[in-house]
């Protein structure tokens, strides 16, 4: 793996998303910010949805003209939306633009949090959720490193725990689909 | 961590107040005072530790519209949970080009560890108990002189955080090859990085290493640094390790202007990773390319997070603005002949722009 140019892209809504999928990376594989590159909303607040809808197709027609050499991670809150009507509004955007939507064949994982990453980072913290309740922000984004700490035991574990959040579980298999291009 | 900073009647900051978080991008137009906040800051880390001369702040740096002869300076600094304040009252005599310490004041949690007036100065020991009284030189700080004692804990607190503040504005193409000595302090310029890098190499050898081992993923064949002796002084050399595995060693003045900047930020990083440091960047971007950038301020902005760690920014880069602006941004702006106002960026994206393109076509605040 080349030391210098991006090998991952992160296209997400906020500083939050963009924190806990970084310390992850870096948790899991080491992954330093040479690396990758964070695409977020500058703005940063109220429009990250429409945001990465409007960016990612061209994301995604980007990384398949890298032929597998980079993984595109797409982060977005389901908000009170299912995860497959998230996907399927973000197909209707590549529809859209002329480009395919997005397949198995393509270095894409998709981390649809529903409510939104912090319903993840309060479970992971140990505490009940419910994918319908927003959770407040965190008073800083790093303070979701215990909980990605947690999030890397139990992917390094096989058995997955009986009450985890239907939005984690689903995202961890979109995991698997991509981390093998992940070692440095 | 710096809380809040006060200026009054310096060069374009009248009555100036700034309340910053744990990282600070400060943007605005040519002209508007962000590298003056960082001079103040500077020469106050002089004044105060090395025990510059009252002629770093001259009388030509009165506000030029202002009638008032007295310059105020106020830092609010919390350390180790407790509040700390320090005021500077300079008096100027433009006719007969004097200047004098007007007063000169550490309070910590609104009690007095220091109070310098009329050429006295009254000492406070950690129990807030009075200590001893002398006349005192009305042209230097007189905290500048006090050294540590186990009676005078918070006063040496207050001064360590100031000599870790770092404030720097890189030159790149002015850095020089050879090393006389080694120095614990990084110049302004950054002219003496030679001898800075090999004061770390000495004294902080964990941080050195790991500056090594990351410069490695950063630099294309970047293997090693060296200071080999050329009669009385050292060479800063890099060695690089081509596909051969044979290692070139390379003075500091072959390499391009943009491996020199990415060297000297990647140990400005390593160098402060240690709490109550607070680190002032004027134009980190120069001479970078662009993959660079982004990578560097992910890195400094998790140590400002994960760490006790405040950096001040001060760009015109869109890569950083960009990354940073919303949330950690102010706009700093000014009309002529009058002062500078600041105010954080708040910018709700609805625009549709990037917060850079807004500013690039003058629409950010109209």
């Amino acid at each position: 793996m080349s030391n210098r140019y991006s090998q991952i892209v992160i296209l997400c809504e906020d500083t939050q998303q963009e924190s806990f999928i970084r310390r992850f990376l870096k948790k899991a594989h080491g992954i330093q910010p040479n690396l990758l590159i964070v695409v977020k909303n500058p703005g940063g607040k109220g429009s990250g949805e429409q945001f990465v809808r409007n960016r990612y197709p061209h994301e995604l027609k980007a990384i398949r003209r890298r032929h597998a050499m980079s993984t595109l991670i797409t982060a977005i809150d389901a908000d009170t939306k299912e995860r497959n009507e998230i996907i399927r509004s973000l197909d209707a955007v590549c529809a859209g633009s002329g480009i395919e939507p997005n397949t198995d064949r393509d270095n894409v994982a998709l981390v649809i949090p529903k409510r939104n990453i912090e319903t993840w980072i309060t479970w992971l913290n140990g505490q009940p959720v419910d994918e319908t309740t927003a959770f407040p922000r965190l008073p800083n984004e790093s303070a979701c490193q215990p909980a990605v700490e947690k999030l890397y035991d139990l992917c390094t574990q096989n058995d997955t725990p009986p009450n985890i959040p239907d939005s984690l579980a689903k995202t961890c298999i979109e995991y698997r689909k991509v981390k093998s291009g992940f070692s440095t | 961590m710096l809380k809040e900073l006060y200026i009054d009647n310096y060069k374009c900051l009248v009555n100036f107040t700034f309340t910053p978080q744990n990282i600070n991008l400060l943007l605005g137009e040519n002209g508007t005072g962000k590298s003056t906040v960082f001079e103040v800051l500077s020469k106050l880390k002089y004044f105060i530790t090395e025990g510059k001369e009252l002629s770093i702040f001259p009388s030509e740096t009165l506000t030029r519209w202002q009638l008032s002869p007295v310059q105020n300076f106020e830092l609010s600094v919390s350390i180790q949970e407790k509040n700390y304040r320090y005021r500077l009252s300079i008096e100027h005599n433009k006719q007969k080009s004097l200047s004098r310490i007007q007063s000169e004041q550490l309070f910590v949690d609104e009690k007095p560890l220091f109070d310098f007036q009329l050429g006295t100065v009254k000492l406070f020991r950690d129990d807030f108990s009075a200590g001893p009284e002398y006349p005192f030189d009305w042209s230097q700080s007189g905290l500048a002189t006090i050294h540590p004692r186990s009676d005078n804990q918070l006063l040496t607190d207050f001064k360590s955080w100031m000599d870790n503040l770092l404030v720097v504005r890189p030159n790149s193409m002015g850095m020089d090859m050879e090393s006389k000595n080694e120095e614990k302090q990084l110049e302004y310029t950054c002219k003496n990085f030679s001898s800075w890098y090999r004061y770390l190499s000495q004294e902080r050898q964990a941080e050195a290493l790991e500056l090594t081992l990351r410069l490695r993923d950063i630099l294309p064949g970047f293997h090693s640094f060296n200071m080999p002796e050329a009669g009385k002084i050292r060479l800063f050399q890099l060695g690089f390790k081509g596909d051969n595995g044979k290692i070139i060693f390379y003075d500091l003045d072959e390499l391009s202007d943009g491996q020199r900047m990415t060297i000297l930020l990647y140990a400005l990083l390593h160098s402060i990773n240690q709490d109550n440091v607070c680190l002032c960047i004027d134009e980190p971007e120069n001479f970078l390319a662009l993959p660079e950038i982004q990578p560097w301020l992910l890195n400094l902005y998790d140590l400002c997070q994960d760490r006790n760690i405040q950096a001040f920014l001060i760009s015109h880069n869109p890569e950083s603005i960009n990354h940073l602006a919303s949330g950690s941004g102010y706009w700093l702006d000014r009309l002529p002949n009058s002062p500078t106002r600041i105010k954080p960026i708040v910018e709700s994206g609805d625009s549709g722009l990037k917060i850079s393109e807004l500013i690039a076509r003058g629409w950010l605040y109209e």
